[in-house]
């Protein structure tokens, strides 16, 4: 097989969503951290509509946008699959990984604004946390059942990044008691060995968040 | 399956369009149930709580909601005359670009919502997503899919058809302008050409009275 190369940033919950699907595949790739304050001539080369990472490289060929990467990696490793087999489940599953981008990773940029915006940003997050609590999980370990799947890494961010979040920006909106499903897959993806063994540590990511606001 | 599939729309949303195009290419047959916004039915509410969106493709008792997601899955379920390629990096090229034109074309829709400074806006990022896809997303091919038609052109075909009305009814100076954009103007040419796209496009004349009626309504006299 070619080889794999990542471009990244070690803050971005979407280099991460890419980690943990090569991660889980086994999947051997070599992982470049990325300036954005100064990108390098192989990002604008690979990337030059979004000039954006994560970038996948495989093979000498460039793969943008994590999701799109995901569905790639899915396709061309088989092992340890990430989607269910049945179409129905499938189309189930590219639904919610379209909910959480249109909705989830949106809304927690502008709880760094203040007042109206901030208070608009509150509100779309309860309301994206009760619809997942209410539609997605149902009784299930996981978004597609009992193993991890497409949709979980698509959450994953939630695991470290929201905390931080609502550290920084000072609420307290993912309370267990009112979302006690996502609470109890928060914990079993984060107890997933390989999850576990790659997340960004929490107090770097206060500093770093701290700083970038 | 015994039944017939359903599709839940409203017309002329070009939404609706990209499933009826995936369905009509692939010669599947379906009924169509029309909804009215304005009240909605308890089959959408019951098919799409999350959303309360059409489209909503009925396939038995399994809903499947969001236009690029019910084009895949009719895609899977039925493979004949396939509209992603087989080889996964052209399929990645094909999602990569079907996610642009779900993430920059809402500057269309806001444009025809919007006047003065606002339509100005939303004309200039239309335009730079067009000067994207142009440059990097269509290049020397006939069709985003090669020499066939595939799902990135269903997606942008939506975008622009109902860019070349929308422009018209809001009447302020052209955006899709054919000096500045001719490989996409080559394409939409051919995209109408695809017979079964020519059967399955709602007429010209009749969406920009549609739409001109429309925006009047939301904004106002100019």
């Amino acid at each position: 097989m070619a080889e794999v190369k990542l471009l990244g940033t070690w803050p971005s919950p979407f280099s991460y969503r890419v980690i943990w699907a090569l991660k889980l595949k086994g999947i051997p790739y070599e992982y470049f951290e990325e300036d954005l304050s100064n990108k390098s001539p192989l990002l604008l080369q690979c990337n030059p509509v979004h000039k954006k990472i994560p970038v996948l490289i495989h093979g000498g060929k460039s793969i943008c946008e994590s999701i799109v990467i995901l569905e790639y990696l899915e396709e061309t490793w088989p092992q340890n699959p990430l989607m269910p087999d049945d179409p129905y489940e499938r189309a189930l599953a590219r639904f919610w990984v379209k909910f959480v981008e249109e909705k989830g990773v949106a809304v927690w940029v502008k709880f760094f604004s203040s007042g109206e915006e901030k208070e608009k940003a509150m509100k779309d997050s309860l309301e994206m946390l009760k619809t997942i609590e209410e539609h997605a999980l149902g009784k299930k370990k996981f978004f597609c059942g009992d193993k991890i799947s497409l949709v979980d890494i698509a959450y994953g961010w939630m695991a470290r990044w929201m905390e931080v979040i609502e550290e920084l920006a000072g609420v307290k909106l993912f309370e267990p008691q009112k979302f006690p499903r996502l609470h109890a897959w928060m914990k079993d993806f984060k107890d997933e060995p390989m999850i576990k063994e790659n997340l960004p540590g929490h107090d770097e990511m206060l500093v770093y968040f701290k700083n970038k606001h | 399956m015994a039944a017939q599939p359903k599709l839940l729309g409203t017309l002329p949303s070009p939404f609706v369009y990209r499933v009826i195009w995936a369905l009509k290419l692939k010669a599947i047959p379906y009924e169509f149930i029309e909804e009215d916004l304005t009240n909605k039915s308890p089959l959408l509410l019951k098919y799409n709580p999350v959303h309360k969106k059409i489209p909503v493709f009925l396939h038995g008792d399994k809903p499947v909601c969001e236009s690029m997601i019910i084009v895949e899955y009719i895609d899977e379920v039925w493979p004949q005359n396939p509209l992603l390629p087989n080889d996964p990096y052209e399929k990645a090229l094909a999602r990569f670009w079907v996610k642009f034109a779900e993430d920059k074309a809402t500057s269309v829709w806001r444009m025809f919502r919007s006047k003065g400074e606002e339509l100005e806006k939303t004309k200039k990022e239309t335009q730079e997503m067009l000067q994207t896809v142009e440059e990097h997303g269509i290049g020397e091919k006939k069709y985003f899919g090669g020499d066939s038609m595939g799902i990135a052109d269903i997606a942008f075909g939506s975008v622009v058809y109902w860019l070349e009305v929308i422009e018209e009814a809001v009447g302020e100076g052209a955006v899709f302008e054919a000096h500045r954009f001719p490989r996409l103007h080559a394409w939409i040419k051919n995209f109408k050409q695809v017979p079964v796209i020519k059967e399955n496009l709602p007429e010209r004349d009749w969406m920009v009275t549609f739409f001109k009626n429309r925006r009047e309504a939301l904004v106002g006299s100019a």
